[in-house]
């Protein structure tokens, strides 16, 4: 069998695992459940695989990295470091493992608890940036709707006596947010269904053998 | 509980539409819409510059969490890693990929190396370009600009579902080096209107594999854009109709 055909032959039956998934959504039957459920095991099983490996490739490549001196030297070393330091009092202390386990979870928290103000300053000068720059209509317009909808949305035109006819034109304001929200997530929605189909049957495969 | 009936149909009737789009493609000159977007047109410009200049771009593929296997957002985004490799094969700097799933990682890979043996360059491909860094939202933007501290890139094109820490690449980054932004998540979008250079709002996330393929390979339209512009005109028409039915009531 040529590498060609046992593509073609495996990517047959990854379509037709995907449309039995598919199909199995709508089945009550407790076979094809049990099939699914199953399947669903394999798959956690073989994305847990490909993690693993993934981390694999990551500690090589700070290897290579420190080999080669490519990148980072400081970044390549000290991930490397970190990572064997973990690894190892990790495996050799199996039992405090959960102590491990908190500690580089307390160490990852305060990191990105400091990422997330650094994020909320970003954001801010983004905003700086975006009212001084006068040559995008969609920033510009962005940046006054945002404006706008905090103002409404504050409650500050509860305050004050309007004109009814004025109050239904600012209710009719605060819903068009929703409004675009539901476009965003429809045109969102109807790329995710024609990518699955494209996937399910046959049209697009990210792996080797599609498209001669 | 079973999803509704009506998922079911939709996805039969979008099977359909595809299948329809498929054999009427050669036939009738179907017009896609996404070809006039002013951010695509600029990418294709940014992509073909980087080329001339001989300067690497960053690609990063962004899955939504380990929890869900392969988003369609990440789906897009290996796509378009394949496309990149392919158009940069012959180019001085291959594209750095880095991306933040298991999974991802083992697909991309492969993409990549797809991309350089329809370019006929395979020999070309190099384990390093592509680079697997951390998996929770904040840690591998952490992680990934790590990676990226030394070395100057003509852009940043991130695909995925990025949220609110995309914000993080502006900071880090120098001023020449582009941002493009396409995802999934509302959050991401929103910040990527005021932190990077260009953003793909909705369901243009999806014209990337297109916009990002060499120059050579747009003669035909690609029918799932075809089917997502019809699918969009049936939406609106559909809730014109709705709208129309609730005001005569």
């Amino acid at each position: 069998m040529d590498l060609s055909s046992k593509n073609k032959r495996l990517t047959v039956l990854a379509g037709l695992i995907g449309i039995f998934f598919l199909i199995s959504a709508y089945s009550d039957q407790p076979a094809v459940r049990t099939a699914r459920t199953m399947l669903i095991h394999w798959a956690s099983l073989v994305a847990a695989v490909l993690l693993f490996i993934a981390i694999i490739d990551f500690v090589i490549a700070r290897i290579r990295g420190i080999k080669d001196h490519t990148g980072s030297f400081i970044y390549n070393l000290i991930s490397l470091l970190i990572f064997l330091i973990v690894f190892f009092y990790g495996f050799s202390n199996q039992a405090g493992a959960s102590s491990v386990q908190s500690t580089v979870f307390m160490i990852q928290s305060s990191v990105e608890s400091v990422m997330t103000g650094l994020i909320c300053l970003v954001m801010i000068y983004g905003i700086y940036r975006v009212a001084r720059s006068q040559r995008s209509l969609l920033k510009s317009s962005f940046l006054f709707s945002t404006i706008f909808f905090l103002v409404l949305y504050s409650g500050f035109f509860s305050f004050l006596k309007l004109p009814a006819f004025l109050s239904k034109i600012i209710d009719f304001i605060r819903i068009l947010p929703v409004g675009g929200l539901y476009g965003l997530l429809i045109g969102i929605a109807i790329g995710a269904l024609v990518t699955g189909i494209r996937v399910l049957f046959f049209g697009d495969h990210p792996y080797q053998g599609h498209k001669s | 509980m079973n999803p509704s009936r009506f998922g079911l149909i939709l996805i039969i009737a979008t099977l359909l539409i595809y299948g329809l789009c498929l054999f009427l493609r050669n036939k009738i000159k179907l017009l896609p819409l996404y070809k006039n977007d002013s951010n695509s047109k600029k990418l294709q410009l940014s992509l073909s510059r980087s080329i001339e200049e001989g300067k690497p771009i960053h690609l990063d593929v962004l899955n939504r969490d380990e929890s869900q296997l392969i988003a369609p957002s990440a789906l897009v985004a290996i796509n378009t890693s394949e496309q990149l490799a392919n158009r940069f094969a012959a180019s001085d700097e291959p594209p750095f990929v880095t991306n933040n799933s298991g999974s991802v990682h083992a697909l991309t890979k492969d993409a990549v190396k797809m991309g350089y043996r329809q370019a006929d360059l395979e020999n070309e491909f190099s384990a390093a370009s592509l680079d697997f860094a951390g998996f929770d939202s904040l840690s591998h933007q952490t992680t990934m600009l790590g990676l990226l501290e030394e070395t100057p890139y003509a852009m940043h094109l991130n695909i995925g579902s990025g949220g609110p820490e995309i914000a993080l690449q502006d900071m880090m980054f120098q001023n020449e080096e582009e941002i493009y932004i396409a995802g999934d998540s509302l959050l991401g979008q929103a910040t990527g209107l005021a932190t990077a250079d260009d953003v793909f709002i909705g369901e243009q996330l999806y014209e990337l594999p297109v916009i990002t393929q060499p120059e050579r390979k747009e003669a035909a339209p690609d029918v799932g854009l075809l089917v997502m512009d019809i699918l969009r005109y049936g939406f609106i028409v559909a809730l014109g109709i709705g709208a129309l039915m609730i005001l005569l009531v």
